[in-house]
C-alpha cells in the first residue's frame, strides 16, 4: 500500500524533472553546435545542413537559393538599398542581409544594381529577396537540428 | 531574362515549394504529397487570384 502511494510521487517528480530541462533548454555544448551551425549555415545557404552531415539536403537546399538568386539578378532585380525616410527598404535590405557575404560581394562588384524601368525588374528584386528570406529559414532549420529538436 | 509572367510564377513557387518541403517534412511519401498540394496551392492561387482582380481597373 505504501508502495503504491509512492509510485504516483516518484513520476509526479520525474515529469517536473523533464519539464524543468525543456525550460532550461538544451545543454551548453548543443547550444554551441546550434548556433556554429548557424553561423555557418548564413556563410553560405545549406553549409549549415552539410556541416551537421546533411550533405544531400544542404546541396539542394544550396542549389535552390543558388537559383532564386541567379534568375532574379537575370531578371534585372535590384539589391535593396536602405534609404532614409523610407521604413520598408530597411525591411528589404534585412531581408537581403539572409543572402550572407554573397550580398556584400554582389554589392561590391556592382551587381544587383537593378534596372528599375526593365520590365522582369519587380520579379528579380522579389526573386532576391525571397532568396534572403528562405536562407533565414534555412538557419534556423540547421539550428533546429543541431540542438536535437528536429532529426 | 524571362519576360513570361507564367515561366516566372512556375519557377518561383517551384523553389519556394522544394525548399518548405525540405524544411517541414523528413523524406518519404507524405513530403512530396506536401510539396505538390503546396506547389498547387501557389500556382493555382495565383491564377485565381489574378482573375479575381481582373474586374478592377489597373490605373
Amino acid at each position: 500500500m505504501a508502495e503504491r502511494r509512492r509510485e504516483p510521487e516518484r513520476r509526479g517528480r520525474e515529469s517536473k524533472g523533464k519539464a524543468a530541462e525543456q525550460e532550461s533548454g538544451p545543454p551548453r555544448e548543443l547550444l554551441i553546435r546550434g548556433v556554429g551551425a548557424a553561423a555557418v549555415g548564413l556563410l553560405l545557404p545549406g553549409l549549415g545542413h552539410a556541416w551537421l552531415g546533411r550533405l544531400g539536403r544542404g546541396a539542394i537546399l544550396f542549389g535552390c537559393i543558388a537559383v532564386m538568386l541567379a534568375l532574379g539578378l537575370a531578371n534585372e532585380g535590384g539589391l535593396a538599398t536602405p534609404r532614409p525616410g523610407e521604413p520598408l527598404t530597411y525591411l528589404a535590405a534585412f531581408g537581403n542581409l539572409g543572402l550572407g557575404p554573397a550580398y556584400f560581394v554582389l554589392r561590391a562588384m556592382g551587381a544587383g544594381t537593378g534596372s528599375p524601368d526593365h520590365p522582369t525588374y519587380e520579379y528579380g528584386t522579389t526573386f532576391i529577396l525571397s532568396a534572403g528570406l528562405l536562407n533565414f529559414l534555412l538557419v534556423l532549420d540547421a539550428y533546429d537540428i543541431a540542438v536535437g529538436n528536429r532529426k | 531574362m524571362i519576360e513570361s509572367h507564367l515561366l516566372n510564377m512556375l519557377l518561383y513557387s517551384l523553389l519556394a515549394t522544394v525548399v518548405f518541403s525540405i524544411l517541414t517534412h523528413e523524406p518519404g511519401p507524405e513530403r512530396t504529397r506536401y510539396g505538390v498540394k503546396l506547389f498547387a496551392i501557389m500556382t493555382l492561387g495565383s491564377l485565381v487570384l489574378a482573375w479575381l482582380m481582373f474586374p478592377f481597373p489597373r490605373t
